[in-house]
C-alpha cells in the first residue's frame, strides 16, 4: 500500500511537471483580432440582413435582453458579434468573384468547428468553461455547446426539467431506450431531468455525475439509504450500481437480475445454501417464498443496512 | 475502523502549493482588443418591451381505468375525471428584475409551483413546490391494521401454522395501496458579485409520505406488511465560485440531514409462533442520519495549451439514532445493549488531480494531440465504534454474538487519454475529411480491509477511431479491454466461514472484460439524418468455481429524423438490447452442482410526426411508441431436467394526438388523446394470493396491467401576442 501511494503521489507530482514543462506561455500563435474588424455599428449592421425570426428570438431569451448588463446586448457589449466573432469583413461587400468571409455560426451542421464555436460561449462563460469543460466528455467529443443550447429563442429546452431529456437523448439513445423500460426513473414522465444526476459539462468522476460519486449522488435523493448502519450490507456501500441499474431495466426495483439469482451471486451460506430454485417451486406447484412475491428480501428485508441490535443477518 | 496514522497525504499538499504557485507565475492572459462600441445604439433590434404576461389554462382530462402503473408520477392513477389548471405570469422590464410565477398540474397530485426573481447578470432567485406521486400497486390488500408505525391484526384474527389455515384472511384483507409522494419545496438563489465572483445557494427540503411494503419474518414464517413512509431530508448547496485570469476555482458545501418520524416497525405474527413469545415482531426502520462535506477545486490554466485542475473534498457522515432492544420477544430480553446507539461517524475524503495538455511541445507531429491524465482518490474512512452484540435471532432465539465491522475503502484511480489527429501521419489525406484517434489506459485498485478480497487492481485500455468522410458522415469503432485482479480470498474475515470458499462474490472476483462499439451518423442536409449504434460488452468472471461466471450485454439503437419544409418532422426510434448471465450454485455446501443461465432481451420503437401551422392555426403531434421486453432463466439442478421458468414479459403500445388550435391571438384549443395498454407476466407475483405460499402471507400484488384511454381537453388563453413565444 505504501508502495501504491508513493506512485500516485509522484504521478501527481508528474503530472504538475510535465503541465508546466510542455505548457507554452507565449501567445505567439494566437490570432490577435484588431478592433478595426468589427462592423461599424454592431447589431444595427446585423439586422439590416438578418432580421428574420430567428433574430426575433434570440431579443425573447436571455441574451438578448439589455437589462443583462454582462450579456451581448447590455451597455457596451460587443452584441451579435459577441457571439458570432467579429464581422466587420462580413458586412462589406465582397470584391467581384469573391465569397463573403464567413462568421462564426453554430450547430452541429456548421462549418465552424465545435472548438472555435466553443471558444466564443466560454469567453464569457468562463466559470463553467474553467472547472471541468475542459476534458470532459462532451468536450473530447467535440460536442458544440449550440447541439443542446439554444440561444435564439425564449427559453431553452434543455434548461427545463420536462423539456431536458428530449434534448439530451437525441444523441444518447441507449438511454432513451432504458428509460422506455418497465422500471425506470421518471424521465419519461418529464419529472426528472439528466442533470438531477449528470454534470453535462464535465465533472471529476466517470460518468459526469454531479456529486463526488455513485453512491453520493443516489443518497442525495435516496437518503434513507444512507447510513451509517450499524450492519451495513457492503457491496451497497460501496456502489449502488453493483446491484442496481441507474436509467432503467426490465426487473423490479432497477435490479439488475431477478432474485434469489442475483443475491446467489454472493451468498452461498452454511446453512442457508444456494438452492437451485426452479419452476416447481412457482404458484400451483410448490410455491416458495425463496422464489416469489420479494423472494429473498421477503426474510432480508434491509438489504441496505440495517440499524437493528439483532439485524447482522439483513431481517430486522 | 483504520489506524488514524495509515493515511497520509502530506505529500499532497505540498503538491498543490507548487503546482499553483508555478502555474500562477506562468499564467498569461490574451490580449482583449474591443472596439469602441459607443455608437453601436442597436436602434434596430427588436428588444421585448416592459410587458406583463399571462397564460392560463383551465379544462379536464379524463381516464377511462384506474391504473397505478399509468397515474405513476403523472397523478393520473384513478378512473374519472380531472381537471386541468395551468398558469404563468411574467413580469419582463427592459431594465430591473423580471418576476415569474407559474403553477403546473394544479389539478393532479403531481402539481408544481414555482416563483422566481431574476435580474441577468446580478442575481436570480427561485422558490418551488413540487409533489411527485408514487404509485407503487394498486392491487394489494391485506389483513394488517397499520396504526403508525404498529401493524396489528384483526381481533377475531384465526392464527395458524401455514397460510392455508388462516381462515379469517379473506374476510379481514383490506385493499392497502402501495404509494407515498414526495413533495419536495426547494430554493436558490445566485448572486453575481463581481465578473469574477459568484455566489449560489440552494436549500431543498424533500419530504415522503405514504406507504410501502415490507417483508418481515420470524425464522421461516414471514409476512408482507404495511409500512409507513414519513420522513424528511433537508438539504443545503452553498458555493462560491470564482473565475478570473489566474484560473477558476470554488469553495463548496453540502449538507444533508435525514429524519424519519418512525426507527420501529412493530407487526403481530400472523402464524402461530413456532417459539414462545414471537408474538410482536419489531424491524428498524432507516435512521436518522447526516452528511456535510466541504468541497475545493481549482482550474487553472498553465499557457496556452495546458489545464490541470484539483478538486478535493472532505466530508462526514453520522448515524446515532437510538438502538432497538435486541427483540421484542419477551420471553427472551434481558440483554443489556453494549451502547445506547450507533455513534456511527465515517468520514470521506476524495481528491482529484486532472491534466489536460496538447502535446505539441514534442514537435509538429504532436500539434493537436492531447493527453488527458486523471489521478483520483476516494476514500471511506469508517470510525464507528465496534461491539459485541448479543442478537435475537428474527425476535425468535438468541443466536451468536456478533461484531459490528465499520465498513472502510480506498479506492484509487489512475486514468490516462491520449487524443491524435491522424492527419498529420497522412498529409494525403483530404482536408474536408477527419480522421482520429484516441486511446486510454486505466488503473483501478480497491482496498477493502473488512472483506474478502482486500485489494483487487483492475487494469484496462481501449481504443477508438473515428472517421469523418464527409462533414455530414461520422463512423466511430471503440475496443476495450479489461482485466480485475483480486488478491486473493481472506480466512481471517468472520463471514467466511459461513460463505462457501469456492464462492467468488462478483463485485471482489477476478475478471476479464472485452466490449465493443460502432457508431454511425449521417446527416447530410439539416432536412434528414439517421444515427446507429450497436455495443458488446461481456465480463468473464475467469476464477470463480461458485457464483457468477460471466454476462454478456448486446444492445443497437437507430434514430431517424426527417423534415419537410419549415412545418412537418418526423423521428423514428428503435432500440434493442439483450443481457445474459450465467452462474453456478452448491446446493451441497462444496462442489457447484447447480448452475441458471438467464437471458433478458428489450426492444422498443417509436415514431413521431409534427405538422405545425396547419391551415395556418393547428399545430398536431401523433406519436406511437411500443416497448417490450422477455426475461428466460433455466435451471439447470444438476441430478433433474434442465428446467424453464415461465417467460417474464412487458409490453407497453402507447399512441398519442395532441392538438394545438390557435383560435386567435389570445385564445387556443389544446386537445389530446393518449391510448395505452400494459400487459406483464412475471412469476413472482402472477397467481400469488395472500395465501399461496403457505409460510409467507402476502399482500396478493399482482403485474399492473392496463388498457386505458386519456382524453383532455382545455382551453388556453394568453394576454398577449408574446406570451406564446413564453410559454
Amino acid at each position: 500500500m505504501l508502495r501504491l501511494r508513493r506512485i500516485a503521489q509522484l504521478c501527481w507530482l508528474g503530472m504538475i511537471a510535465v503541465g508546466l514543462a510542455m505548457s507554452d506561455t507565449s501567445a505567439a500563435d494566437e490570432p490577435t483580432v484588431a478592433a478595426s474588424a468589427y462592423s461599424q455599428f454592431g447589431a444595427d449592421t446585423c439586422l439590416t440582413c438578418h432580421a428574420d425570426e430567428s433574430t426575433a428570438l434570440l431579443f425573447r431569451g436571455t441574451h438578448g435582453q439589455r437589462r443583462h448588463s454582462a450579456g451581448p446586448f447590455g451597455a457596451q457589449q460587443l452584441q451579435c458579434e459577441a457571439c458570432h466573432g467579429p464581422g466587420g469583413a462580413h458586412a462589406r461587400r465582397p470584391a467581384a468573384g469573391q465569397a463573403r468571409p464567413a462568421v462564426v455560426s453554430f450547430g452541429a451542421a456548421s462549418a465552424t468547428p465545435p472548438e472555435t464555436q466553443n471558444a466564443m460561449c466560454v469567453s464569457c462563460h468562463r466559470s463553467t468553461a474553467q472547472h471541468e469543460w475542459s476534458g470532459s466528455s462532451h468536450e473530447r467529443a467535440a460536442v458544440p455547446c449550440s447541439s443542446c443550447h439554444q440561444v435564439h429563442a425564449s427559453a431553452d429546452p434543455v434548461l427545463a426539467r420536462v423539456t431536458q431529456p428530449e434534448v439530451c437523448l437525441g444523441c444518447h439513445a441507449r438511454q432513451r431506450h432504458e428509460f422506455a423500460l418497465p422500471h425506470a426513473h421518471p424521465v419519461r414522465q418529464g419529472k426528472m431531468a439528466c442533470t438531477d444526476c449528470h454534470g453535462a459539462h464535465g465533472t471529476t468522476n466517470e460518468w459526469d455525475l454531479v456529486r463526488l460519486t455513485v453512491n453520493d449522488t443516489c443518497v442525495s435523493c435516496h437518503a434513507a439509504k444512507r447510513g451509517p448502519f450499524l450492519w451495513e450490507h457492503p457491496p451497497v456501500v460501496e456502489r449502488c450500481t453493483n446491484c442496481h441499474q441507474a436509467h432503467g431495466g426490465v426487473h423490479p426495483a432497477l435490479l439488475t437480475q431477478r432474485a434469489p439469482f442475483l443475491c446467489q451471486q454472493c451468498h452461498a451460506q452454511t446453512g442457508h445454501p444456494s438452492i437451485a430454485r426452479g419452476p416447481d417451486e412457482l404458484a400451483g406447484a410448490g410455491p416458495s417464498p425463496y422464489l416469489l412475491a420479494g423472494s429473498c428480501i421477503n426474510c432480508h428485508s434491509q438489504v441496505h443496512g440495517s440499524n437493528h441490535p439483532s439485524g447482522e443477518q439483513l431481517t430486522r | 475502523m483504520r489506524d488514524a496514522g495509515a493515511i497520509r497525504y502530506a505529500a499532497l499538499p505540498l503538491t498543490l502549493i507548487v503546482g499553483v504557485a508555478g502555474a500562477v507565475l506562468q499564467a498569461s492572459d490574451l490580449p482583449v482588443t474591443k472596439p469602441d462600441t459607443s455608437q453601436w445604439t442597436c436602434d434596430l433590434c427588436p428588444f421585448a418591451p416592459s410587458q406583463v404576461t399571462a397564460v392560463v389554462e383551465v379544462g379536464a382530462a379524463y381516464v377511462s381505468d384506474s391504473a397505478a402503473r399509468f397515474g405513476d408520477y403523472r397523478g393520473l392513477e384513478e378512473r374519472g375525471a380531472y381537471g386541468i389548471g395551468d398558469g404563468a405570469l411574467r413580469l419582463s422590464p427592459e431594465d430591473g428584475v423580471g418576476l415569474t410565477a407559474a403553477v403546473v398540474d394544479a389539478g393532479l397530485a403531481a402539481r408544481q409551483l414555482r416563483l422566481a426573481a431574476d435580474q441577468p447578470g446580478h442575481a436570480s432567485v427561485e422558490l418551488g413546490y413540487r409533489v411527485l406521486p408514487h404509485y407503487l400497486s394498486d392491487t394489494v390488500s391485506t389483513p394488517f391494521l397499520q396504526s403508525g408505525n404498529r401493524n396489528e391484526l384483526p381481533d377475531d384474527w384465526i392464527r395458524a401454522g401455514a397460510t392455508t389455515g388462516m381462515t379469517r384472511l379473506a374476510d379481514s384483507a383490506m385493499r392497502s395501496d402501495w404509494e407515498f409522494e414526495r413533495r419536495t419545496a426547494e430554493a436558490e438563489g445566485r448572486w453575481h458579485i463581481s465578473p469574477q465572483w459568484n455566489a449560489s445557494f440552494g436549500y431543498r427540503h424533500d419530504e415522503r409520505i405514504g406507504r410501502d411494503a415490507i417483508g418481515a419474518a420470524f425464522v421461516n414464517l414471514g409476512a408482507q406488511i404495511p409500512q409507513p413512509v414519513d420522513d424528511r431530508t433537508h438539504s443545503v448547496d452553498a458555493a462560491l465560485a470564482y473565475a478570473g485570469d489566474l484560473g477558476a476555482g470554488q469553495l463548496a458545501y453540502y449538507g444533508s440531514y435525514f429524519s424519519n418520524a418512525s426507527l420501529a416497525l412493530d407487526w403481530r405474527n400472523p402464524f402461530i409462533p413456532v417459539v414462545e413469545g414471537a408474538d410482536i415482531g419489531r424491524l428498524a426502520l432507516a435512521p436518522d442520519n447526516s452528511f456535510h462535506q466541504a468541497q475545493l477545486s481549482w482550474t487553472q490554466r498553465v499557457g496556452r495549451h495546458t489545464r490541470w485542475s484539483v478538486r478535493a473534498a472532505y466530508g462526514e457522515a453520522r448515524q446515532n439514532a437510538a438502538f432497538l432492544p435486541y427483540t421484542s420477544n419477551v420471553e427472551l430480553l434481558g440483554q443489556e445493549l453494549p451502547r445506547d446507539a450507533l455513534d456511527g461517524k465515517v468520514s470521506t475524503t476524495y481528491i482529484d488531480l486532472r491534466l489536460n495538455t496538447d502535446l505539441r511541445a514534442f514537435g509538429e507531429l504532436w500539434r493537436g494531440a492531447r493527453l488527458v491524465v486523471d489521478a483520483q482518490i476516494d476514500d471511506r474512512n469508517d470510525r464507528t465504534p465496534t461491539d459485541l452484540f448479543e442478537r435475537v435471532e428474527s425476535d425468535s432465539f438468541i443466536a451468536a454474538a456478533a461484531i459490528n465491522r465499520p465498513y472502510d475503502f480506498e479506492r484509487r484511480r489512475m486514468a490516462v487519454r491520449l487524443d491524435y489527429d491522424l492527419r498529420r501521419l497522412l498529409p494525403k489525406l483530404p482536408a474536408s475529411q477527419r480522421l482520429s484517434l484516441a486511446g486510454g489506459w486505466r488503473y483501478e485498485s480497491f482496498d477493502r480491509p473488512q472483506r474478502q478480497v482486500r485489494l483487487s487492481r483492475e487494469r484496462s485500455g481501449w481504443a477508438r477511431i473515428a472517421y469523418v468522410p464527409r462533414p455530414w458522415l461520422t463512423a466511430q469503432l471503440e475496443l476495450g479491454t479489461g482485466m480485475r485482479e483480486s488478491g486473493g480470498y481472506r480466512s481471517d474475515i468472520v463471514d467466511i466461514a459461513r460463505q462457501n470458499p469456492l464462492l467468488r462474490q462478483y463485485d471482489l472476483a477476478d475478471r476479464d472484460t472485452e466490449r465493443a462499439e460502432f457508431k454511425l451518423s449521417a446527416a447530410p442536409t439539416t432536412d434528414w439524418g439517421v444515427s446507429l449504434t450497436t455495443s458488446y460488452a461481456s465480463h468473464a468472471f475467469v476464477n470463480s468455481p461458485l457464483g457468477l461466471m460471466g454476462t454478456r450485454t448486446r444492445d443497437a439503437t437507430f434514430t431517424a429524423h426527417r423534415s419537410v419544409g419549415a412545418n412537418t418532422t418526423m423521428d423514428i426510434r428503435a432500440g434493442w438490447g439483450r443481457r445474459t448471465a450465467a452462474q453456478l450454485g452448491s446446493q451441497a455446501f462444496s462442489q457447484p452442482d447447480w448452475s441458471v443461465k438467464t437471458e433478458d432481451q428489450t426492444r422498443s420503437a417509436g415514431a413521431a410526426l409534427r405538422l405545425a401551422e396547419l391551415a395556418g392555426r393547428f399545430d398536431l403531434v401523433l406519436d406511437y411508441s411500443y416497448v417490450e421486453s422477455d426475461g428466460g432463466i433455466t435451471t439447470d439442478p444438476g441430478v433433474l431436467p434442465i428446467a424453464g421458468f415461465p417467460a417474464l414479459r412487458h409490453r407497453m403500445d402507447s399512441a398519442s394526438l395532441r392538438i394545438d388550435y390557435q383560435h386567435n391571438a389570445r385564445w387556443s384549443i389544446h386537445a389530446e388523446l393518449v391510448a395505452e395498454r400494459y400487459a406483464a407476466d412475471d412469476f413472482a407475483l402472477d397467481a400469488v394470493a395472500f395465501d399461496s405460499i403457505p409460510t409467507f402471507l402476502t399482500q396478493g400484488a399482482r403485474t399492473l396491467d392496463y388498457d386505458l384511454r386519456y382524453i383532455a381537453l382545455s382551453f388556453r388563453y394568453r394576454s398577449n401576442q408574446e406570451a406564446r413565444v413564453a410559454r
